[in-house]
């Protein structure tokens, strides 16, 4: 069954994403069912919040408008194949100079962009925090970069987004160091 | 001007020689048998005339070798995905929908052409039809057919933008710049620099060419 023309997630039970033909369970309410949170987009933000609340005990139902794509067996590793993962719905690119953007600036499947996000998320640099006063540009933000950093690790966990074992600036900043081996 | 043949550069690298080893899996075997099934010649996007200047600028912007077999289907490639109405997920303010600038800019080209040579662009020589395209593409242009669509703009952002993507699409254009194609589900192995999995391409470097086309031959 093509996850584009029918919903793959219903009667209690979602794709297995690591397993072919595979499924989990889902918890599942019914249309006129009272929910204690609804949330719009299944994405790096939405997706991660609904989980989050509910292993907190809350009824939760993120709405999401593509498919629930089974990676197995639904993608082929080819680009313009995979632009079907893309929401392409048009953004106007307007100003002295237009930016131009990629199509793949969010995702239209469940798991929003995080279907093709590459597992890339840099952090913010301490000094881009007070971007105002210390680079003379943009605004400060109304919080310390400290107060961040272990919210990163965090969503970096949850999202499980790569990169290096020491962080190259922030707290214990450790210069990357690029193996060379013949 | 006389093509490169990238193929000079990674001798005897055909990526579709990977089709049936591990490299491929049946998904990849559908997706690109069906893009290499596109027939070159059929479209629905474009009229006859649309269509014929369409088929010569790309054969301007990116020559292929005579002897390439089969050749890139840039036009039809290109008239898919306007017929198809899927969009890049952006638009310049400055220009107009993409099927818009695309009936308007091959309208207009044709105008340039005819006040550069008395032709429809497709029937002039190579040589003017390159001068008509380096014309839209400095916005030197003199027809009045541009009126509300800026030549630059869309020789840069739409044309070049629509016509490189189809291109570098194909396999043939994969063999040609030595690209491996789909890296899944066979995946990268030999991460350090300068070293590359039996899958990838072998560059050809002065001195080295016949080790190239050996090391091609078995390239799966």
């Amino acid at each position: 069954m093509s996850a584009e023309s029918s919903p793959r997630a219903i009667n209690g039970r979602a794709p297995d994403v690591f397993r072919p033909s595979g499924w989990v369970a889902m918890r599942e309410y019914s249309e006129d069912e009272p929910v204690d949170f609804a949330i719009v987009g299944s994405g790096a933000g939405g997706g991660t919040l609904a989980c989050k609340l509910a292993e907190h005990g809350f009824s939760v139902v993120a709405l999401d408008a593509g498919p629930y794509w089974r990676p197995l067996e639904d993608f082929a590793s080819d680009e313009m194949h995979q632009s079907k993962l893309y929401w392409t719905d048009e953004r106007i690119v307007d100003g002295e100079n237009p930016l131009q953007l990629g199509s793949n600036n969010s995702g239209k499947s469940v798991g929003g962009s995080t279907v093709h996000f590459a597992m890339v998320s840099l952090r913010f640099r301490p000094e881009w925090f007070k971007s105002l006063s210390v680079l003379g540009y943009g605004a400060d933000w109304p919080l310390d970069w400290r107060e961040m950093w272990h919210y990163y690790a965090e969503v970096e966990q949850a999202l499980k987004v790569s990169g290096p074992v020491n962080y190259p600036w922030g707290r214990n900043a450790r210069a990357i160091r690029i193996a060379r081996t013949n | 001007m006389k093509p490169i043949d990238m193929n000079e550069r990674y001798p005897g690298y055909n990526v579709l020689n990977k089709r049936n080893s591990p490299s491929w899996n049946d998904q990849t075997r559908e997706v690109i048998d069906a893009r290499l099934a596109i027939d070159a010649d059929f479209h629905r996007f474009c009229d006859e005339a649309e269509w014929q200047t369409l088929c010569a600028v790309c054969n301007q912007i990116i020559p292929q070798p005579d002897h390439r077999c089969p050749k890139v289907p840039i036009a039809a490639m290109v008239d898919q995905k306007l017929y198809s109405g899927k969009g890049d997920g952006y638009r310049d303010a400055r220009l107009p929908a993409q099927s818009e600038a695309w009936r308007k800019g091959l309208a207009a080209i044709n105008a340039e052409a005819a006040l550069e040579g008395g032709k429809p662009f497709c029937e002039l020589a190579q040589e003017q039809q390159r001068v008509v395209l380096l014309k839209v593409q400095k916005g030197e242009v003199a027809s009045p057919a541009w009126e509300g669509l800026s030549p630059q703009l869309f020789f840069a952002k739409r044309l070049l933008h629509d016509v490189v993507t189809a291109y570098f699409a194909h396999p043939a254009s994969w063999s040609e710049i030595g690209f491996g194609g789909p890296a899944s589900p066979r995946g990268y192995v030999r991460m350090n620099f300068d070293r590359r999995d039996p899958w990838e391409a072998s560059e050809a470097r002065p001195g080295r060419e016949e080790e190239a086309r050996r090391e091609n031959e078995h390239v799966g």
